[in-house]
């Protein structure tokens, strides 16, 4: 049987891969050697996928688990994944290079692609997007059944196709959208702004509001309200300054709030808003999508208002949450000098001062 | 009370730093003192100062405090078992000239031995720490190489020998593209730091003016020389090996 590896045991490694991967034999790694000690313990582990208000579970217990790279056969794969956030690439151990098939980088940056080729002086890394909400967690009863239990959407998983691509792996994974990199950056225009910007979105406000996960969020009017404003501004900026299909992004656009609605999905705000520095990247979700708007002639109110809740996420389990949470040490203007980049006297700062003033 | 473990102090000092900076540029209420002819003291120094002692009073009242400005006593400082050590404003100077060269320098000393440092710099808004435990971060810098360039210099102002100075500038003008010097040895080590200078050489600075970046560049594994003597440090760091030796040649001939 083919064998694939995942590096990564998280949401999108643990909870939607292995739904892609019935064809293959799993091998999961993770640097916490806890939770691969638990999952080797338990037999495995649930993945538990929403289908409609149904949940139907896949129980993952032929997988092999490892935290020490010494004990994989790194020339055993015919594909691999990594999803294990974007700031801990630096730290991914560079005999991964050795891997002698396709390699995914799932980490919601093409960037990561360069970089991933670099650091492991390997040529054969491509870039996937998961177009698929998998929470880090599960309802409570499932948790009750099995404690490292998770639950995701029915996805859609697009993976750039290459040289490296043979027809014999395609035919293992039926349900793939293979596409060729320019389908694949349209992909990604599309699930970084009208999927990730008011995800995260949701998340801040779901933080102020005191809520546990997103749905729990997005029942709340006024978080609906900002949230349908967000996408709004996104869906204008896109069509205005990409040349995708108008269509393609207003159906792409009408289905968000209703995912983020999902309450099967038990999606934690503490995974979705997680490390708000990262994700006021220039040219990021948060922030590149305000510079587009304005460059559209579009006013992006929302999403000043949206920024400024991310710098209310100060949640004290975060990497972020000591910068977060001291931002009145340093003033406003010096955080988004320092430690967004942002020029104080540019007009997304002053948007973005007046809706953290007023939040 | 909220209590901060040695990185968060020294992050949390550094953002009380920031804000300063950024109050002063919308106020701009820096006037100054002088001192000397080379040394002066602005508002701003001062300001710093206090703010950096009244904190870590309040933060961490355990830790010593000594800076530039304040107790600017060094005598056996690495016998003191926690030191916060203080520039508050190396290249004074430079706000009076307008020039974009100053910044602030806090280190956190065990027995002389910098285990934490924290360098802000408002003119570029850049953020350099250093942690034992962590090792050295920074929020944009992007570093090169540079084998080419020219060569910081950087001597104390109380520092008379020019023989000595044109020793070094013969040495520094063989091996590089020159001389640089703009009034901030802390500036100058930034530079050093991002790639865009050979080298650095300070003769008999202020320990404060460059001790923050020591334990930086011994975790780059440049070619680093350092000898603190009184409250003076003579400081020689390189990406090339060629000039560090001929510097550090001159100054042990010397």
């Amino acid at each position: 049987m083919a064998r694939a590896l995942i590096i990564g045991a998280g949401a999108i490694g643990r909870g939607y891969l292995p739904w892609e991967l019935k064809n293959f034999e799993i091998d999961f790694y993770d640097q916490n050697i806890d939770l691969i000690e638990s999952l080797i313990s338990n037999n495995g582990y649930r993945s538990f996928m929403s289908f409609g208000d149904k949940l139907q579970e896949l129980h993952i217990s032929d997988a092999s688990f490892f935290s020490n790279i010494n004990n994989i056969n790194l020339n055993s794969y015919q594909i691999a994944f990594i999803c294990i956030g974007p700031r801990n690439l630096t730290h991914l151990d560079k005999r991964f290079g050795e891997l002698n098939c396709p390699l995914f980088s799932l980490e919601n940056d093409y960037k990561t692609v360069d970089f991933l080729k670099y650091h492991l002086a390997k040529e054969d890394i491509s870039f996937g997007v998961p177009d698929v909400i998998t929470s880090l967690t599960a309802s409570p009863e499932n948790l009750k059944i099995d404690c490292n239990a998770l639950h995701t959407e029915n996805g859609l998983l697009h993976l750039e196709k290459n040289f490296n691509v043979n027809h014999e792996l395609m035919d293992l994974l039926p349900k793939i959208n293979w596409v060729d990199r320019e389908m694949m950056i349209k992909e990604w225009d599309a699930k970084l702004y009208i999927h990730n910007t008011p995800h995260c979105i949701a998340a801040f406000y779901g933080h102020l509001h005191g809520c546990n996960y997103v749905h729990e969020a997005l029942a709340i009017d006024e978080v609906y309200m900002e949230l349908s404003g967000v996408i709004d501004e996104v869906l204008q900026t896109l069509k205005i300054k990409t040349n995708h299909d108008h269509k393609f992004l207003e159906w792409y656009a009408e289905k968000e709030i209703a995912r983020f609605s999902n309450k099967l999905l038990f999606d934690p705000i503490r995974r979705v808003g997680r490390e708000p520095l990262r994700k006021l990247a220039p040219e990021g979700r948060l922030l590149g999508i305000m510079t587009m708007a304005l460059e559209a002639g579009i006013f992006p109110l929302y999403l000043a208002r949206g920024v400024a809740a991310a710098l209310k996420f100060d949640l004290a389990e975060d990497p972020d949450s000591f910068i977060i949470s001291n931002i009145d040490e340093m003033g406003v203007n010096s955080f988004l000098e320092y430690m967004i980049s942002l020029d104080s006297n540019s007009i997304q700062a002053k948007l973005i001062k007046s809706a953290y003033e007023n939040l | 009370m909220k209590t901060y473990n040695i990185d968060q102090t020294l992050q949390l000092l550094s953002f009380k730093v920031m804000k300063i900076f950024d109050d002063c540029k919308h106020t701009q209420t820096i006037d100054h003192k002088e001192n000397q002819y080379r040394d002066i003291v602005t508002n701003l120094d001062l300001i710093i100062d206090s703010e950096l002692k009244n904190s870590l009073k309040k933060i961490n009242p355990n830790i010593i405090y000594k800076s530039e400005e304040s107790d600017f006593n060094l005598k056996d400082f690495n016998k003191i078992k926690k030191l916060l050590l203080v520039d508050p404003l190396d290249g004074s100077k430079n706000i009076e000239t307008n020039l974009p060269f100053n910044q602030t320098m806090i280190s956190y000393l065990e027995k002389g031995v910098v285990l934490n440092s924290a360098i802000i710099n408002p003119n570029n808004r850049e953020l350099l720490y250093y942690s034992k435990k962590l090792g050295t971060s920074s929020n944009k810098i992007v570093q090169k190489n540079n084998f080419t360039g020219p060569v910081y210099l950087a001597y104390g102002s109380t520092f008379s020998d020019n023989q000595f100075l044109t020793g070094i500038i013969e040495v520094i003008n063989a091996l590089s593209a020159g001389v640089y010097r703009w009034g901030s040895a802390g500036s100058g080590l930034m530079e050093l730091y991002k790639g865009n200078l050979k080298g650095f050489v300070g003769k008999s600075i202020k320990i404060w003016d460059a001790i923050s970046y020591i334990p930086i560049f011994e975790d780059l594994e440049t070619f680093i020389y350092h000898k603190t003597y009184e409250d003076k440090l003579d400081l020689i760091i390189s990406y090339d090996e060629e000039i560090f030796q001929e510097l550090k040649k001159y100054f042990h001939d010397k």
